[in-house]
């Protein structure tokens, strides 16, 4: 009987379908764009540097020194990999490397890593090689340098450039390298101030043990686990290194992104708001409508009860209904913004151009991929709004009195 | 520009601490001319004629480069490879400033503020007391007989004298920053007369001149030593850097205690 | 009689413009905070680090060094104050800051403290101590990342080396009076700024200024400025901000466009709403309708009718909002949204401020406004119509 009663006015019934239906694909599309956008932010950040967890010494962080090192570091990243929820491990040396040539000397931050160990998907700044060649093994005496240094320096591929570092004495030590590649990214500062070196020469230039190194870094599949893994291993590496997530270790861009979801979960909230305003219009006035009806059926025995759920299985048809409209619609776009994107690119600025945030290069084209407890707690609250619109004018048809609502007209 | 001419004077520093900082040593005969040891020897003995056992100098110290034009004059000792110490006279705005190195540290004291700084692997490029020098060429001893491959390439007369030219190449590891070196020596007595500094494509940097060679105790050095920067056709440029020494002492007593900052600042 | 319906279905009409309302509040709110986020980072920039525009010596952006000068920066700054504009000389050069064992590249920047004051915020953008003080001209101000470099806090000691002009090794040793907050990239991880009489005497450079920071008139466009700005110094390079930084120039464009593409979403969102309640509202009353024009009343009557009563519900709903956005607003202005953990963050090399404050002028309540009453008026033509064409017998009858 209440799916019956939905349909008696057809018209209106549609409306309120079309604007829930309308709501949910909002709320759908932008939560897919956020859970996307970030999660992909997420791994741009990692694999430009730390992962999603970074195991490393623990005063690295606010002491940043080639003398704060992580001893055991092989072992380390054979535990790290050991963990179900962990995809690849690798271990890094970073800190400050002074370069000269002839004519010019500069500093620059280095990061030294195994090339045999790591590709675009641990360290995306591998795929900005522009020119040259990457490094053919950890011994390598090769050093690869951004675009914007190796014109400071005055070098091109093949050149030599001397480093000069601070060993984990305090010394200075020196050793050689020839520029086997450059990178360009696009990003300024990366490109004026990075350069790329080979773990282990790296490693026999600071008189560090085989094992030794300053960063080890953790990837995860799915970034939202990145607490737990960093919990465990902040067990397992206790005393000697730190565990940091992500959002630790870059505090800046977790701060960015939680405004944004911040922000997005504002809008979904008022536009749930301004669908239920709707819902509880149509339930209502259906329900005013049919007052005399009500009282009819009160006067023939129906319990206010009665009533009160009819007109509860009415929101509730209209919920699932709703729900069901809503995801039919909500799959087009989808589909469209999961396999195409959202081509901001002219807004960017134009074809290569890429915007920087908290020092990670961002890429215009906005994917939707939703995370599928959130497809779920959009459709609970759609439901839940629509239930709950339903509640007053349900309480309201029990009210009835009989006897004044048939002598309505 | 001081970037250049500071980039271009690396041996100064060499010849800075060492020429006259040699003690006497005696040579063994040199091997014949036209053997392939006698390149690495008249290299190590270049070498050796910058290191030595103690030593104990004053020595002007003149800079000219685009912008200003300043003299300094300065005080040095020196200890074996790893320790030397070497003072500003004057002027008097910089008296008592000092560069320290002890082992592989370096340290400087800046007398206006009573304040030592440890120089780090990031200041390597940075000027050394406002010369020409970096930091950079006090600590590296680049030992030209271990680092470069050494071909004797000229044998014969310039400019009224009999000279030698050596043509250095590095090796392959060597972490030096230059493609090539050609040094100059008088054939006579095995004096350094001239190194001119290429860079990898062979454009010629910079050129360090020696004169003046004086036999001091029992043996001969250069006084004077000046580094030019050289543009890409190999013309010297207006700027330069000219030491030469005042006085020179190998007798001098000097112990290791004497190397350290307190020395520094009481001096 | 448009009046009296209105209030006929009192249920009906709060609703309606309950939902404008609402509507009419978030589209107000929303257009202030991006306004100001937007406004905030461009502020940010011009205000604490470039300045609407800069004057420099003709080769000093090729090659920054000592020696490439403003020859005479008071008559110039005379000049720039007579034309209206504000303007403030800095001394820029590179050095050497120590502190214990570690030590970091740094570019000094001597300013004139009153001066500076007039063209730059930065002086209020002290985390940790106090600005630069006249009176004290062995303080400096450092940048966030380099005080953490070195491993200093405010009150501690930092030598510092250079080459002066002269040649001469200028080195001295000053204490850290304050610590930055997040300024850009070149501020936080090298910046140390300092009296201009300090660096003067220890760069030795007794006359000539590296750099003028000019702030412009509100009211003036900032291309007119930088034109007019190049008229009154020949000789010299004038760059707006925007020619100086063009990556920034776009990305803050671009970013204005990501704004209003999400501005019409969300528009288009709460119209679509909107419509829906709107329409509800009229097919409620179908059967009035039809007594209506059954009673005599034409088409257009009804169309009227139909448009005054959405116009009473939009303007009541937009007294409403609006009165309800001012408190709103006032208190983003003032207080804005703390986004605590980001402070520092820094888009583009610029740091975004950790207070998320709404910018407010007649825009964010007219922008709103207006296209609540397109998005209404659009909305109520379909219902209108169907209204005013309904057929008597069919409406009344309408169940």
């Amino acid at each position: 009987m209440a799916w019956r009663n939905l349909w008696r006015h057809r018209r209106r019934t549609v409306l309120t379908l079309a604007s829930m239906a309308f709501g949910m694909t909002l709320a759908v599309l932008f939560t897919g764009i956020g859970d996307e956008g970030y999660a992909r932010m997420i791994e741009l950040a990692a694999k430009m540097d730390g992962g999603h967890v970074t195991v490393q010494h623990p005063e690295m962080l606010d002491t940043p020194s080639l003398k704060h090192t992580v001893m055991d570091a092989t072992a380390l990243a054979d535990t790290a990999r050991a963990d179900p929820q962990v995809s690849r491990v690798v271990t890094r040396i970073n800190g400050q490397v002074l370069l000269a040539t002839a004519r010019q000397s500069k500093g620059a931050a280095f990061i030294a890593f195994d090339p045999k160990a790591e590709d675009p998907a641990t360290f995306s700044l591998l795929e900005a090689l522009h020119e040259g060649e990457m490094f053919a093994s950890s011994n390598d005496k090769g050093i690869i340098l951004g675009e914007r240094l190796a014109d400071h320096l005055g070098v091109k591929l093949g050149k030599k450039v001397v480093l000069t570092l601070t060993d984990k004495q305090g010394e200075i030590v020196s050793s050689l390298a020839r520029v086997t590649g450059i990178i360009r990214t696009g990003a300024p500062t990366i490109d004026a101030s990075l350069c790329l070196l080979p773990l282990d020469r790296v490693r026999q230039t600071l008189g560090y043990g085989p094992d030794e190194a300053t960063q080890v870094a953790i990837f995860l599949p799915d970034h939202r686990n990145t607490a737990t893994v960093a919990d465990r291993l902040a067990t397992t590496v206790a005393g000697r290194a730190v565990a940091l997530p992500w959002y630790e270790a870059k505090a800046e861009l977790a701060g960015f992104i939680a405004m944004k979801v911040n922000s997005t979960l504002f809008m979904e909230v008022l536009i749930m708001l301004l669908v239920a305003a709707g819902i509880f219009n149509q339930i209502f006035v259906s329900v005013m409508e049919r007052s005399r009806e009500f009282g009819i059926m009160m006067a023939i025995g129906f319990s206010p009860g009665r009533l009160f759920r009819l007109v509860m299985w009415e929101s509730l048809w209209l919920a699932i209904v709703g729900v069901g409209v809503g995801a039919a619609i909500t799959s087009v776009p989808y589909y469209l913004g999961h396999t195409r994107g959202i081509d901001m690119t002219a807004m960017v600025g134009g074809a290569g151009k890429k915007a920087e945030v908290a020092g990670v290069a961002l890429e215009p084209i906005w994917r939707i991929a939703i995370y599928p407890e959130n497809a779920v707690y959009i459709l609970v609250a759609v439901v839940g709004a629509t239930l709950l619109s339903g509640l007053y004018p349900a309480w309201r048809s029990g009210r009835v009195v009989p006897v004044d609502s048939i002598k309505l007209v | 520009m001081i970037r250049t001419t500071r980039r271009t004077i690396l041996a100064l520093l060499a010849a800075l601490l060492t020429v006259g900082l040699s003690p006497a040593l005696a040579w063994a005969a040199p091997p014949d001319p036209s053997s392939p040891a006698f390149g690495a020897y008249v290299m190590s003995k270049l070498d050796d004629q910058y290191r030595g056992e103690k030593s104990h100098a004053k020595m002007a110290m003149e800079i000219k480069t685009e912008h200003w034009t300043r003299k300094l004059t300065m005080e040095a000792w020196s200890l074996g490879q790893d320790y030397s110490l070497v003072r500003i006279l004057k002027p008097r705005k910089e008296k008592g400033t000092a560069t320290l190195k002890a082992k592989k540290d370096l340290f400087t004291y800046l007398n206006k503020t009573g304040r030592t700084i440890k120089i780090s692997s990031g200041m390597m490029g940075g000027s050394w007391m406002g010369s020409h020098f970096t930091n950079d060429d006090l600590i590296r001893h680049s030992r030209l007989a271990r680092d470069y491959h050494i071909k004797t390439t000229f044998n014969g007369t310039k400019g009224g004298v009999g000279v030698y030219d050596f043509t250095l190449t590095p090796k392959p590891d060597a972490p030096v920053v230059w493609g090539k070196l050609v040094i100059t020596i008088r054939a006579a007595d095995l004096e350094p007369l001239r190194q001119v500094f290429y860079d990898e494509d062979g454009a010629p940097v910079r050129e360090l001149v020696f004169s003046d060679h004086k036999k001091i105790d029992d043996r001969v050095v250069p006084l004077k030593m000046v580094m030019r920067p050289l543009d890409s056709s190999g013309h010297p440029g207006t700027e330069y850097t000219r030491i030469t020494y005042q006085s020179l002492d190998f007798g001098v007593k000097l112990k290791k205690s004497f190397f350290s900052l307190q020395k520094l600042k009481s001096l | 009689m448009a009046w009296r319906n209105v209030w006929r279905n009192t249920r009906r009409s709060l609703v309606t413009i309950a939902a404008a309302s609402l509507a009419l509040f978030v589209l107000i709110h929303y257009a202030g905070l991006v306004t100001g986020y937007i406004e905030g980072m461009e502020r940010n920039l011009v205000e604490r680090e470039m300045g609407d525009a800069q004057i420099h010596a003709a080769g000093f952006r090729d090659d920054p060094s000592l020696y490439e000068r403003i020859e005479d920066p008071v008559a110039l700054l005379a000049k720039l104050d007579q034309a209206g504009y504000a303007a403030s000389a800095r001394l820029l050069g590179g050095g050497l800051a120590a502190a214990g064992d570690t030590s970091a590249g740094v570019m000094f920047r001597g300013i004139d403290v009153e001066r500076d004051g007039r063209v730059s915020t930065i002086g209020q953008h002290v985390a940790e101590g106090q600005w630069l003080d006249p009176a004290d001209p062995k303080g400096v101000v450092i940048g966030r990342r380099l005080a953490r470099t070195l491993n200093v806090k405010q009150g501690a000691e930092v030598v510092v080396l250079s080459q002066a002009a002269d040649g001469s090794m200028a080195n001295d040793v000053f204490i850290v009076r304050g610590v930055l907050k997040a300024v850009g990239e070149g501020v936080d991880r090298a910046g140390m700024y300092m009296i201009d009489a300090t660096f003067r005497e220890l760069m030795v450079v007794p006359d000539g200024a590296h750099q003028v920071i000019v702030r412009k008139p509100a009211t003036v466009p900032l291309a007119t400025a930088a034109a007019q700005l190049r008229a009154l110094t020949p000789g010299l390079d004038t760059k707006s901000w925007r020619e100086l930084s063009p990556t920034l120039a776009s990305m803050f464009d671009s970013a204005r466009g990501v704004m209003i593409f999400m501005f019409m979403i969300v528009y288009a969102a709460i119209g679509i709403l909107l419509l829906n309640a709107m329409l509800m509202a009229v097919f409620e009353r179908i059967r009035e309708f039809g007594v209506l024009k059954a009673l005599g009343a034409g088409p257009g009557a009804v169309f009227r009718m139909i448009f005054y009563e959405t116009y009473i519900q939009v303007g009541i709903a937009i007294l409403v909002g609006t009165a309800l956005s001012v408190p709103g607003l006032w208190y983003l202005t003032q207080y804005g949204i703390d986004t605590g953990r980001m402070g520092g963050m820094t888009i583009h090399g610029v740091a975004w401020d950790p207070v998320w404050r709404a910018s407010v002028s007649t825009s964010t309540y007219s922008g709103p406004i207006v296209t609540l009453i397109v998005i209404v008026s659009l909305a109520a033509l379909y219902p209108a119509f169907k209204a005013a064409w309904v057929r008597p017998v069919q409406a009344m009858t309408h169940r």
